[in-house]
């Protein structure tokens, strides 16, 4: 008996276990609009939550929403950086935090400038390539 | 007063003179045997046949009448409630439960949501760009803030994360 008809649309809100609800409250307006792969990604997260620490509850709280509004392709994007980024040290990870911050001093056409070009990159590349690290400037 | 006298005489004379040979006291039994056996009903009266069924037999027809009218009902109307209810919970489970493959993609985007990097920061491919630019590109270099105070990152990484693998 299959649960999931051809036409997967997911778990309705009040089909989520209280838990699931408590975590996934932000997202309450926006449930009937997700496909069942996305809310099910969601139960995930939210069976993962207790997991988390209070920061780490915190942040995902404060994300969900905007993480569900975003872009098939802008999603895919962040999922990409993360993973470049976990290619690296915890230090080096620490760096790029701090970077962030002087990346947002730039002048917005400085940066503007930087959002063009990875625009029209065909692809965005790693961030450690081996040929990008033989041409740094020393 | 006297009506109490009265009656206590009666009562009196009564049991003295109360003497009943065997047959009538025979017929006496019989009769009351018939009257409680018409007043028990059809099904009573066979079970009280039935000899060594008879204590049961006095009382059981009512409990015959509670155990297949009410109680059995009742036990069919809950065990099925009980299995409609069990369904119910393994559909749920089965909705709710997640595929491997799903799990470990929702766990990446969990990592994302969670990181204590602002979620602006994987957004922004300018910045990405930014920490993949070697710093002479840019005339600002991703390890120094643009007011030129330099990142914390040593001379060896002062270019981008790029370099520093």
């Amino acid at each position: 008996m299959p649960a999931r008809a051809d036409d997967d649309s997911g778990p309705t809100w009040i089909q989520l276990k209280p838990d699931q609800q408590r975590v996934l409250a932000p997202l309450h307006d926006d449930w009937s609009n997700l496909d069942g792969t996305r809310k099910r990604k969601w139960i995930a997260i939210a069976n993962r939550y207790p997991q988390l620490s209070a920061d780490e509850q915190s942040r995902v709280q404060r994300r969900m929403k905007e993480w569900a509004s975003l872009t098939p392709e802008q999603r895919a994007n962040a999922r990409d950086f993360y993973r470049d980024l976990e290619k690296l040290t915890p230090e080096e990870k620490q760096t790029v935090r701090e970077k962030w911050e002087a990346y947002q001093q730039l002048p917005e056409d400085k940066r503007r400038q930087f959002a063009t070009s990875a625009a029209g990159a065909p692809e965005a590349g790693p961030l450690a390539p081996v040929d990008s690290a033989a041409s740094a400037p020393k | 007063m006297n009506e109490e006298y009265f009656a206590r005489h009666i009562k009196e004379r009564l049991d003295d003179s109360l003497e009943l040979g065997p047959a009538a006291a025979e017929r006496l039994r019989a009769a009351r045997e018939r009257a409680l056996a018409r007043h028990r009903g059809p099904g009573a009266a066979r079970l009280v046949m039935g000899g060594g069924a008879a204590t049961l037999g006095s009382g059981s027809h009512g409990s015959l009448h509670v155990l297949t009218r009410i109680i059995l009902p009742a036990a069919i109307v809950l065990a099925a409630l009980f299995g409609f209810n069990e369904w119910q919970q393994q559909q749920r489970e089965a909705l709710l439960s997640v595929d491997p493959a799903t799990a470990e993609a929702a766990d990446e985007d969990a990592s994302v949501l969670k990181s204590d990097l602002p979620l602006d920061a994987y957004l922004d491919k300018g910045f990405r760009a930014w920490l993949q630019s070697p710093p002479d590109d840019s005339g600002n270099s991703p390890s120094e803030a643009p007011s030129g105070e330099p990142a914390e990152a040593s001379s060896a990484d002062a270019s981008s994360p790029a370099q520093q693998q």
